[in-house]
């Protein structure tokens, strides 16, 4: 092992003095943060679930005749939703203990209320009704159920990895492919006399091979990470940006690329090169 | 005293018109409409005959609520503790590039410490539970 690794930096040394100064190029981590909230693991699912209902049966009873004024119709159709629990009768046994009833709320239990709705659920509906309601919920009508967009898109279901639209609820960095490997967009530094700044280059290179129609937020102009590239004999430093609006469009036709998250870009990097950067990408 | 009440004829028409009158039940006082609202404001604040019943767990459910909430902290020390090691690498590294740079190229170092004033973008999201119904804005024109 030590034999190994003594000639791995023998060979480090002998490349170093064999050429001359590395190249300094600019790495741009391009990504797209998360448009949904993380996905909740199991086990905080069902942590959160168990302080939920805790809580709940806590909380005090709630105050009917501070929100309903009595003999109004909103009091009666709440009334109609909540029915009061069965009273504490003296001449029946309760097996599972008698109820304590203080505002028509059994103590002993968490309150379950029910809130008058502006529409029926599907199940409550006749089959002759369904058909009308399907005919009849519009876009604007304040009073129509309100179902929430889901959170796979048509992107996750084909699988479309060139999408900006998949993963909602990832990060995901662009990934263009050099050769037969796949790499982080890479601009080396121009070999003029005049040095550009490295964000400067990481913009230049963005637009030159993905268009300019990118609308994208650049951190900092400093580089949070270098890379020797001992291979090509390359400085690369990292510089970190979001896209925010718009599209990557490959502006050479036979340039492949791919929106991947941490654990896609795992198997798709180079193994060296991955662990490498690894701590700059996000779990999220 | 006296006098103010059986002070005029009127006076003692009235009071004994009023007491003709036979309310049921006990008499409580008019309260103002204002009185009223702060006094139901008060009752919805006021605990009285709202708390529930105290839990009281038996051993089993108290070992099995110490157990959950012992799983819970070892979780979240996980987390964090990741998280930070992740913080410090990411530090670790921005200094180390930086240092570099200045070795390598001290223009460009100069370059990339220049002060610029930037601006927060204002189409950066938050994340919400579910996506709005467009979930990305492709139409992006730059500035001419």
């Amino acid at each position: 092992m030590r034999g190994l690794s003594g000639n791995l930096s023998r060979v480090g040394l002998v490349r170093a003095y064999s050429t001359a100064n590395p190249t300094v190029s600019s790495t741009l981590i391009l990504s797209r943060n998360p448009v949904i909230t993380a996905d909740v693991p199991k086990f905080e699912a069902q942590y959160y679930k168990y302080q939920n209902e805790l809580w709940r049966r806590l909380m005090w009873t709630f105050p009917k005749w501070f929100y309903f004024r009595e003999g109004t119709l909103a009091e009666q159709r709440f009334r109609q939703l909540n029915k009061d629990p069965v009273a504490d009768n003296p001449n029946i046994e309760f097996p599972r203990g008698r109820p304590q009833i203080r505002h028509k709320r059994d103590r002993r239990f968490k309150q379950e209320l029910k809130l008058p709705k502006t529409y029926k659920e599907a199940d409550e509906l006749e089959p002759a009704e369904l058909e009308q309601a399907q005919d009849t919920i519009t876009e604007d009508d304040l009073a129509r159920k309100i179902v929430p967009n889901s959170r796979t898109t048509k992107a996750d279901q084909e699988n479309d990895l060139t999408s900006l639209e998949r993963k909602l609820s990832r990060t995901l960095y662009l990934t263009i492919q050099n050769g037969s490997t796949w790499i982080l967009p890479n601009f080396p530094e121009p070999s003029s006399e005049q040095v550009t700044a490295l964000h400067t280059l990481a913009e230049e290179g963005l637009y030159k091979i993905g268009g300019e129609k990118i609308n994208y937020f650049n951190v900092s102009n400093t580089p949070c990470h270098v890379y020797n590239n001992s291979k090509d004999n390359k400085k690369e430093y990292f510089i970190k940006s979001h896209i925010l609006s718009g599209d990557f469009q490959p502006q050479d036709k036979s340039m492949k690329f791919l929106w991947l998250t941490k654990e896609e870009l795992k198997t798709h990097l180079d193994k060296e090169y991955y662990q490498d950067i690894e701590h700059l990408l996000s779990e999220i | 005293m006296f006098k103010t009440i059986w002070g005029s004829d009127k006076a003692v028409a009235s009071v004994a018109a009023t007491s003709k009158i036979f309310i049921r039940g006990k008499q409580k006082a008019a309260m103002t409409p204002s009185t009223q609202r702060i006094v139901n404001q008060l009752s919805a604040l006021s605990a009285s005959r709202k708390q529930p019943k105290l839990l009281s767990l038996c051993n089993e459910d108290l070992i099995k609520n110490r157990t959950i909430t012992n799983a819970w902290n070892v979780y979240k020390r996980k987390l964090f503790q990741k998280r930070d090691e992740q913080f410090e690498k990411q530090y670790n590294s921005i200094k180390n590039a930086m240092e570099d740079l200045k070795q390598t190229s001290p223009e460009l170092f100069e370059l990339a410490n220049a002060k610029e004033q930037k601006r927060f973008p204002l189409e950066m999201r938050i994340p919400t539970d579910f996506p709005p119904n467009q979930p990305w804005v492709y139409n992006y024109a730059p500035k001419k």
